[in-house]
């Protein structure tokens, strides 16, 4: 409207002024461009929180350190190996393949930076080696980061 | 040689898709793009096309094949319309986000409710903000250009990202034109192979599609915004070049008629523009300088260059052919950008805009002429009285 209103008060001298501008779009190399190209500015991501182009990572490799996700955990299941009879049972029932045989020790062990808490493996394990434990009760429980890894 | 063909919109589209020389196709039948894959099948058949040809059991599976295809480094190739474009859409995010350089050729159709197959751009203008490169032909020959210019757009280096590329179903989509098609020569000197930076390969693994956190998504998201940053530069290479090889004069973002002098303007997509320009010519004669402003791209949506083209004008005309219910201006959605597109300028024209071509309705040159009288009713009052005008279902006839 206040376009509008200018126009009407004088009318005149924009007529000419229109005139001028149509002249001057003759040479479009001279004419300054409405909206210029840096009207969008730019967006510049830090580099601790850049992500590699289409989240395409090398493979295959045991774990993708870069892509942890077990932030989201509220239990996680904490293994009596007394009980513990070896049968594997958790490495095949877990989705995230979070549990694994050390040789060397003889004992199943837990991938803590995969594990979401779904307790697949607890209800799967048939000699009750398993619970749940919540993460709030491990001063290292993800529920306590202030920033995701 | 390059020899010229009387081909349908959808005939055109195979036909980009044999020149740029497609490795893999993914089918699945809707009408009206349905026409599209019963010649590449051809094409396929009669050995004139080196490709795989696979029939998706869906939509979603559709695009799934050639997200698969184009991770795998191969030049992909899928299409549908309508309820089929909306059936396929959780992929379309990922697929953009992946950076796989796959097309999809869309010929609209009216999406449900109920059963409805007349052409209509809601389809595909839902999916706009997707990631993907977007825009609409308004002839066969530029269905056959943006094929090509898409691929080449998408697969540069700098952009990696995946095409809708648009046509009016019917209308454009099974009415043939005359289009010329090139030497394979030209086109190779058009169009490099696909050359994948990451293709899912044994000799050099990789994983494709992770899982990530929350706090990397914002940067993911802001890769696609930054990428989108730089299309239109690589658009303008691409169709300088386009034009240079084939021997064409096309604008690389919009088409603009008799807007020299122009004091009204229609802003339209998609072939209906045609009827327009005819429209345009009857109106001049009867002295109305009126001209029409067509984008060739939605994403990018060419902003600048529409600002500039619009910029002397007394009045616009949206001519929406999509749906946005209970949108800003409860219309379309062309008008929403078309409106910010114009906020900036020192002296913005009125806007106002018409529910014209829904549900596979022809936009008449009547239509056209009432538009114009609503635009000279606008400046004359210096008043824009409505924001949306449903084209037929107006009690005022005359405006």
């Amino acid at each position: 409207m206040k376009a509008n209103a200018r126009k009407t008060q004088k009318g005149k001298g924009k007529q000419v002024k229109s005139a001028k501008r149509m002249a001057r779009s003759s040479k479009p190399s001279v004419r300054k461009a409405i909206i210029p190209e840096d009207m969008f500015g730019s967006i510049n991501v830090p580099e601790d929180r850049a992500v590699p182009f289409g989240a395409i990572t090398p493979a295959p490799v045991r774990q993708q350190e870069l892509f942890i996700t077990s932030n989201w955990r509220i239990v996680r299941p904490v293994i009596d190996h007394e009980k513990c009879t070896r049968c594997f049972t958790c490495y095949i029932a877990c989705p995230d393949s979070c549990w694994s045989f050390n040789e060397k020790t003889e004992k199943m062990e837990w991938n803590w930076k995969f594990c979401k808490g779904c307790q697949i493996c607890i209800n799967d394990c048939p000699a009750d080696a398993l619970k749940a434990v919540p993460e709030l009760d491990f001063e290292d429980g993800v529920v306590r980061l202030e920033k995701p890894f | 040689m390059a020899q010229e063909k009387l081909l349908s919109g959808c005939a055109a589209a195979a036909q980009g898709a044999k020149f740029a020389e497609v490795e893999v196709i993914c089918s699945y039948p809707i009408r009206p793009y349905t026409a599209i894959m019963m010649e590449l099948a051809k094409l396929v058949a009669n050995g004139e096309l080196d490709a795989e040809f696979l029939h998706g059991e869906g939509e979603h599976a559709q695009v799934s094949v050639v997200l698969g295809a184009s991770a795998a480094g191969a030049r992909a190739y899928t299409g549908s319309s309508g309820v089929g474009v909306t059936y396929a859409f959780e992929v379309y995010s990922p697929a953009a986000g992946g950076r796989y350089p796959l097309q999809m050729a869309i010929a609209d159709r009216t999406l449900d409710p109920p059963g409805d197959f007349g052409s209509e751009h809601t389809d595909a203008m839902s999916a706009r903000d997707q990631g993907w490169l977007m825009g609409w032909a308004a002839t066969p020959q530029e269905v056959f250009d943006n094929t090509l210019i898409n691929y080449r757009v998408g697969e540069d280096s700098r952009v990696m990202l995946p095409q809708f590329v648009c046509q009016d179903g019917y209308f454009l989509s099974h009415i043939p034109d005359k289009v010329i098609l090139p030497d394979m020569s030209q086109v190779k000197e058009f169009l490099p192979p696909y050359n994948a930076p990451h293709p899912l390969s044994p000799l050099c693994p990789v994983s494709h599609g992770p899982q990530i956190r929350p706090d990397q998504g914002a940067p993911m998201d802001a890769q696609r915004a930054i990428t989108f940053l730089e299309v239109p530069k690589v658009i303008k290479e691409a169709v300088s070049d386009f034009n240079r090889i084939f021997g064409r004069r096309q604008d690389p973002f919009i088409e603009t008629y008799k807007m020299e002098d122009a004091q009204y303007a229609f802003f339209i997509q998609g072939a209906h523009s045609n009827t327009c320009k005819n429209a345009i010519n009857a109106l001049r004669k009867q002295g109305m300088k009126v001209g029409m402003v067509r984008p060739r791209w939605i994403r990018p949506w060419p902003t600048a260059q529409i600002a500039e083209a619009l910029s002397k004008v007394k009045a616009v005309a949206s001519v929406e052919t999509s749906t946005s219910y209970g949108g800003a201006m409860r219309g379309g959605n062309l008008v929403h950008e078309l409106r910010a597109t114009l906020y900036d300028l020192p002296k913005r024209p009125m806007v106002t805009s018409f529910m014209a071509g829904l549900g596979g309705d022809v936009v008449l040159l009547d239509d056209f002429y009432y538009m114009a009288k609503i635009l000279q009713k606008m400046v004359k009052e210096n008043k824009t009285r409505k924001l949306v005008y449903w084209i037929g279902f107006e009690e005022e006839k005359e405006a």
